[in-house]
Order: C-alpha cells, then structure tokens, then sequence
C-alpha cells in the first residue's frame, strides 16, 4: 500500500503522526515530510487510521 | 421578468451570537439543528448588531477554513466586520501569514511542547496538591484558568512573580459580567494594562539580551521579516492574542472535561484504572466538546457547500460540526474513548489551524493524568445548575467538584 500527501494541504495538525509516527514524521515545522510513502503490511491499520483521522483531508491511500 | 434560480437559498435562523446562562452543552444541538437547515444559514441585523452567516455542517465550516482567498481572517468575530484592532497572525492573509507562520511554527511542534512537558507537570501537580485536603475545589478559578496562564507565562519566558497579576488581568478580560463590568470598561483597561506590560518586558529585553532565556519571546526578538526586525508593537500584538487565544480556551475545555468525568462515573472510572487511554480521550472529549468559535468575511461572490454568498458578508464557524458529524458518528453526542476513528476540527483547519493545538493537548492529558492519581473519585455539586455562555469561547461558568 502507498500513502500520498497532498502537501498543498497539510497543515500540520500531526493527527497522522501521532498514530503513525514511522509512517508519517514530521519536518521541523510539523508538516508531513513526505511526499509518497511505501507502507509495510505490518504499518496497514496505523496508516489508513492516520488517513481517516486528517482534518484537512491532505492524505490519501494509493493501493 | 422572473430568473429562476434554483440554487439552494440561505434559510433565516434566530441566533443569539452572545447567549449565557444556556443549559450546559446545549449550543451544540441548536448549531446541529441548523445544520439540518442547510448548510449556510443567515442571521438578521438586530439591536444594533451585524447580521452575518454561520456555517452550520462541518463541509461547510471546513471549506471556509481552508480557503483564505475567498475567505479573509482580517475580520474573525462576526459581529466585528470592521476591527479596528489586529491580532498576529490569525488576522493576517497570506502570503503575510506564511512568513509568520514559519517563524512561529518550530515553537509548537510535538517535539519542542514536549521539552515543556516537565514543567508544566509540576506546576499541574502543584496546583492539585493545593487543594486536595480542601473537600471540594472551585474548579475553573482554582485550577482550569490557573494552569493555562502557568504555561502561557512559561512559554513566553514570563517571570512567575507576575503570576497573580496575570490572573487578575485574564480574570477582568476573560470574565467581564454585567453585575461587575457593565460597560467592559474594566476588561479594556486590563487590555492596555497587560499591552503595556508586554511592550515594556519587549523593550526591556531588546535592551539587555541577558534577561533573555531559550523562551518563545526570546527567539522572536531576533526574527527579521522583509529583512527588518519585527517591531516592538507587533510582539505585543503577537503575545497578547497567544494570551487571549491559549487561556480561556484550555480553561473552558479542562471544564467541560472535568464536568462530563464528575457526571459519567463509568468514564472517570475508565480514567482512573487505565490511564493509558487518556489521550484517546483527551481527543474525544475535542471532538464532542469543542469551545472555539471563530469566523471570515467572504471576499468574493462566491459559494459554501453550494449555497450562495456575497462579497463582505461575515460567516460565524463554530467549530462543532466537523466532529459533531452525524454522518460520520450517527451517536456523534456521545463520548466513546474506544472510537477506532476519532477526526474533528476543533482546532481549526487551514493556514490558520490552532499553532498552539499540540501544546493544548498536552496541557489537557497533564491534567487528566495528574488530577485522577490523586482525586480518583469526585462529583459536581449541584449538577443541574450547570450553565454555559456562549460567543467567540464557550465555556461552563462555574464548576464546583466535591471530592471529600
């Protein structure tokens, strides 16, 4: 499974972060620093939680 | 000649943007059912005041926050469409605020709240300890405004001697009545008082770098913007809205946390013996109880969730129905610390999203963490007198927790 963040619309609320925190790390301004992130079975749930949970709607899985 | 237009029109609703002495938590099901209504309503000018929209569904309050350029934030109170007043940053536009936003930014994130996280400790297991032998605490005086003002001061780098001068200042600005402020004459002077306060600690810092700490204020002295160092005026109007936007908020939340724990017994219970929940319900408790309400002046002619609006209308968004979202949560009202998906905006969304969002929740799981080590069984005293005022921050006005 691929994570995408739309970068135009994070905007460092660190929803995704805090239940994900290997998925997702933060740059030193708290914004998602990814841009496509390949996610291991073992992050799944973690990461598609992380994608429910963003207020800004920003993340978006890419099977 | 008639042009049919058959786009959704904004219903006319009664709102009383000021209403106090509501039963508690009771905004939240007169903002659900204007929702129901559409998605924009529309308040009519009365007594004097503005009329203005609400945007009433959490699409409708979501995409507003997330469009500065149709939506400005150079007016944010709904009944104010021409302030004469500037609040750094949330009252800046982009590209303006984007310069600011990225100096304050570092200071906010998880990792640097967390470098607070033992101070604040402290002070919250200080000002517990205080009163636990006592029987009963006056919740909001005693403790939920107390806390806020504790870590806003050490944010800033604000010596603790100025402790209780602050709390009168947030007290006069904060909690103006009618009985004691009629005219908010006392609330404005606090204003300039605490203004004035600041400018002189600002100038006085600038003058002799060695009162400077590794603070937020100490940081900002030294921030260029447009290769010009930020002026003395704008750090004051910085520092007062991180006063007005971090202490009354946390306060109203710890409230309303501690009011709902003192009458669910089975989710103070949950606290208590599994603490490792607590910022699953620190979270849930946003989501159900959010107190923010802020608001935009529209920009343009333009439309909200397909509704139509004009170019200078003013638009209230409460918070609440992005996590008060009934599509997503058909038992949205109630608090479940077990919800596997827990989203809400009740820190806002867009540019202009709460910067001090990770240091709140930190300030709120402190408390709950603290207080249940030491006060695992408490109730409120005299629940059915609970009530709430409304506006810019809901908030209980007064909370009276008994545990002896």
């Amino acid at each position: 499974m691929k994570v995408r963040l739309d970068k135009s619309k994070c905007q460092g609320h660190a929803m995704c972060n805090a239940v994900a925190p290997s998925v997702y790390p933060l740059d030193d301004e708290g914004y998602v620093a990814i841009d496509v992130v390949d996610v291991d079975d073992d992050d799944r749930d973690k990461a598609k939680l992380g994608v429910e949970t963003c207020p800004e709607r920003a993340l978006f899985v890419e099977e | 000649m008639t042009i049919h237009d058959d786009r959704p029109r904004c219903p006319v609703v009664e709102w009383d943007y000021l209403a106090g002495g509501c039963p508690v938590n009771s905004g939240f099901a007169r903002l659900t059912e204007l929702g129901t209504q559409a998605p924009i309503v529309e308040v009519e000018p009365t007594n004097g005041l503005p009329g203005y929209l609400i945007a009433a569904t959490g699409e409708a309050v979501v995409e507003v926050f997330q469009d500065p350029q149709r939506f400005s934030s150079n007016a944010v109170i709904p009944i104010e469409p021409e302030p004469e007043y500037l609040m750094i940053p949330v009252m800046i536009d982009p590209p303006d605020h984007t310069t600011w936003r990225r100096l304050l930014a570092p200071h906010f994130v998880p990792s640097r709240v967390q470098l607070l996280e033992e101070r604040i400790r402290g002070r919250c297991v200080e000002l517990i300890e205080g009163f636990a032998e006592a029987g009963s605490v006056n919740f909001i005086d005693e403790f939920a405004a107390q806390f806020p003002n504790f870590v806003f001061m050490e944010l800033l780098g604000l010596p603790q001697e100025d402790f209780d001068q602050f709390m009168i200042w947030e007290n006069k600005i904060m909690h103006a009545s009618t009985e004691t402020d009629p005219d908010r004459s006392g609330a404005r002077q606090a204003m300039v008082e605490v203004a004035t306060y600041l400018g002189n600690l600002i100038e006085a810092r600038r003058a002799d770098p060695s009162l400077n700490g590794d603070d937020l204020l100490a940081a900002a002295l030294n921030w260029e913007i447009d290769g010009e160092p930020v002026s003395t005026g704008d750090l004051q109007n910085l520092c007062m809205f991180l006063f007005i936007a971090g202490l009354d908020t946390v306060a109203a939340q710890l409230t309303v946390m501690f009011h709902h724990l003192g009458t669910h017994p089975e989710h103070r219970r949950r606290i208590v013996t599994d603490p490792a929940v607590i910022p699953q319900a620190v979270e849930e408790y946003l989501r159900v109880f959010p107190n923010v309400a802020t608001g935009r002046k529209v920009t343009t002619d333009t439309e909200v969730a397909g509704v139509p609006v004009k170019a200078g209308q003013m638009i209230l968004l409460p918070t609440s129905p992005a996590g008060r979202d009934y599509s997503a949560y058909p038992d949205a009202d109630v608090v479940d610390f077990d919800r596997p998906v827990v989203r809400h905006a009740s820190f806002g969304a867009g540019p202009h999203r709460c910067i001090g969002a990770h240091l709140a929740r930190l300030e709120l799981r402190i408390a709950l963490e603290e207080w249940h080590k030491r006060l695992p069984e408490y109730t409120v005293q005299d629940p059915d007198s609970i009530t709430e005022h409304t506006g810019g921050t809901t908030g209980i006005d007064k909370l009276r927790l008994a545990f002896g």
